[in-house]
């Protein structure tokens, strides 16, 4: 383990705990006391699933290619993070397995082949993936630059967010090209701790609440019965 | 006078700190500033204004809560959008809370994330209301409500004429001299609720509702006290004076020992009564509510009324009142209504939940001071009637009706609005 270990490890336990206390005061729903028309349970179930497509939210059909770059970020962003987080764990994670790495002696395998081709292939998707992801960030954070509407609704926050993300998930991709690198993983572990530190302090923390405001939405949709699975208009 | 400001001002942050709960710490985190609600919203798509996006909207007082509640908010103010609650934040909030938001909902659910926008837009009315800066002209709504009964504050003996004149009417009407509109009547089912518009300026749509009434022997009366289903305090977030509106409601079923309140075409009155009444008493209902478009569709059903579609053969439109639909629930009923009442009818587009508001929602119908941008959102509203090419729009909710009215001459839309009362009446 390096220092860069210890650093992201504390980074990580950090923005886990800042998240768990947010995630614990909203568990506790305000009584609702009026008489339901519908279910709760199928509105949020609708808020989860049908509502969230293209097909369903203005924000996504009347502006696909932002939607559809957000989305490929968000799971560039999460791709990152599992990487990252099996970097963590497995000293020589995607590296093939080649009979050398014995538990015990202080390097661990995350083994799922010992065929080169097929681990530098896949290391190469990775990178074309994340490259794109990537890209997908420095387009939306052109657009928060350069569109009038969206610079007026931005603030500091906004824009260091999304450099953050953005650059970490380039790393991750630079990583997945350049394992043997000296500098690629230490760079990335720098880079996944200020992004862990950071997280907690501005609109990254959207991680908790977006899930916390789908269940809002559906409930209040789904207890008036305005949302429905069953709804065949739906 | 400035200490009394200070003072205000901090009775607004109080007020903030005392409602975080779950929902309202959710919707004050979740905004991403993805910028792409405001071809959602009415005030944005009428008035191409960033101001009126529906996040700077709930920037406004999400920025407050950061300042005052977040780490990074306290300790470095500008990373984060911050807003002191000083003069300058206060104005803008009067002037987009108030005066740019009808709190129709229809962003909620386009929003990226589904972030709730009128509950926060309705928090910081509420701050308003804490530091005494509600609007005059809706503010003067809720006091003559709270004082005489009813927003309009109409005098007990004005209703009573009014409803004796519709009794010799209605007697008319159905040819029966026994024939009545039950005046607090004990010992019925059902407490029938009104917008004080009615009796004031529209009082053939009690007519109406009673020729209905009439027909399928409905056991019910109208109190001479409290008949007004409106709560504009909902609106102007005074929690207690919305709570006292309703219980009085309340009160007055059990007084008569009806056990079902009927929610007249009033959507916000509807929402109101129905979904935060409850809450504002902190306590179920001891008896129960049913709105009327609810309760006609029923009568069709059962046949308890018989309309004939062949007495209505223009084209007739539906507008859905967001309070009832979008924020209610009752979406399909007046549909079954008017196919049932009318022999041609199309559809607006957007429809049902996606509807726009008609402009004239959370209490912009009440303030005098945004009557200009009131008319120029609702071109939105006059070209989706435009469009249908139909010559009746049918919509339960009179101030609805109102705005309808008012955009109708405006715009030159030349159509007859019309309460689905109303145009039950009408096929019978
Ligand atoms: S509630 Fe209606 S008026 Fe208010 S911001 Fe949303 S869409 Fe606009
Ligand atoms: S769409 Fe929702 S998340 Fe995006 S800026 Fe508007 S309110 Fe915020």
């Amino acid at each position: 383990m390096t220092i860069f270990h210890w650093l992201l490890i504390a980074a990580l336990v950090f923005c886990f705990v800042s998240c768990l206390r947010w995630f614990l005061k909203l568990i506790k729903q305000p009584k609702d006391y009026a008489d339901p028309k519908g279910s709760v349970a199928d509105g949020v179930t609708f808020s989860c699933t049908k509502a969230m497509l293209p097909t369903h939210k203005e924000s996504a059909y009347l502006h696909l290619p932002t939607y559809i770059a957000g989305i490929i970020y968000h799971i560039g962003t999460f791709t990152s993070i599992i990487l990252l987080l099996l970097q963590l764990i497995f000293t020589n994670f995607m590296l093939p397995y080649t009979g050398n790495c014995e538990m015990g002696d202080g390097t661990s395998c995350f083994i799922f082949s010992s065929n080169w081709t097929f681990v530098v292939y896949l290391r190469l998707f990775f990178a074309v993936a994340l490259a794109v992801s990537s890209l997908c960030g420095v387009a939306i954070l052109i657009k928060r630059f350069t569109n009038k509407e969206l610079k007026a609704l931005s603030n500091i926050d906004d824009y260091l967010s999304n450099i953050f993300v953005t650059l970490f998930q380039m790393f991750s991709a630079i990583v997945m090209v350049a394992p043997y690198s000296t500098w690629t993983q230490p760079a990335l572990f720098i880079m996944g701790t200020i992004l862990f530190i950071y997280m907690p302090l501005g609109k990254l923390r959207h991680v908790i609440y977006f899930l916390s405001a789908r269940y809002q939405l559906g409930a209040f949709y789904g207890k008036r019965g305005v949302w429905s699975m069953k709804n065949k208009k739906h | 006078m400035q200490e009394d400001l200070t003072e205000r001002k901090q009775k607004a942050l109080d007020f903030l700190n005392s409602h975080l709960n779950a929902k309202l710490i959710t919707a004050l985190n979740s905004c991403v500033h993805c910028g792409l609600c405001g071809t959602s919203c009415q005030y944005y798509i009428a008035l191409k204004e960033e101001k009126y996006m529906p996040a700077a909207k709930v920037d406004l007082v999400a920025g407050i809560y950061r300042r005052y509640h977040t780490f990074a908010g306290k300790v470095f103010p500008k990373l984060t959008g911050t807003h002191e609650l000083d003069d300058e934040t206060i104005d803008k909030m009067v002037d987009t809370l108030f005066g740019a938001c009808t709190m129709c909902g229809r962003c909620v659910a386009h929003c990226s994330v589904g972030v709730d926008i009128p509950f926060v837009v309705r928090t910081g009315r509420m701050m308003l209301q804490q530091m005494g800066l509600v609007p005059k002209s809706i503010q003067s709504t809720v006091d003559a409500a709270l004082n005489t009964g009813n927003n309009m504050a109409i005098s007990k003996q004005d209703f009573i004429d009014t409803i004796t004149w519709l009794n010799d009417d209605l007697q008319y009407e159905v040819n029966d001299d026994n024939a009545t509109i039950p005046l607090n009547q004990s010992g019925v089912k059902m407490l029938y609720t009104v917008n004080p518009r009615e009796p004031k300026f529209f009082p053939l749509s009690i007519s109406a509702i009673a020729k209905v009434f009439y027909l399928a022997k409905e056991s019910w009366t109208l109190s001479t006290d409290y008949y007004d289903i409106t709560n504009y305090a909902y609106f102007v977030g005074d929690e207690e004076g919305a709570r006292v509106i309703t219980e009085r409601l309340v009160n007055e079923a059990i007084k008569y020992g009806a056990d079902t309140i009927i929610l007249g075409e009033c959507g916000h009155g509807s929402r109101a009564m129905r979904w935060e009444g409850p809450n504002w008493m902190k306590e179920k209902y001891p008896v129960k509510t049913i709105t009327a478009v609810e309760l006609l569709a029923q009568y069709i059903r059962d046949g308890r009324i018989k309309p004939d579609k062949t007495k209505i053969t223009d084209l007739v439109t539906i507008h859905d009142p967001c309070n009832l639909v979008r924020n209610g629930g009752v979406i399909e009923e007046q549909r079954y209504i008017v196919n049932a009442c009318c022999s041609n009818f199309v559809e607006m587009n957007p429809n049902r939940e996606d509807n726009f508001c008609c402009g004239g929602g959370g209490g912009q119908l009440a303030m005098s001071e945004y009557n200009e941008r009131r008319m120029k959102i609702g071109k939105i509203k006059a070209d989706q009637i435009r469009a249908t090419g139909a010559k009746i729009v049918v919509t339960p909710c009179h101030n609805c009706v109102d705005q309808l009215n008012s955009i109708n001459l405006e715009y030159k839309l030349g159509v007859t609005i019309k309460t689905i009362a109303e145009i039950v009446a009408d096929a019978l």
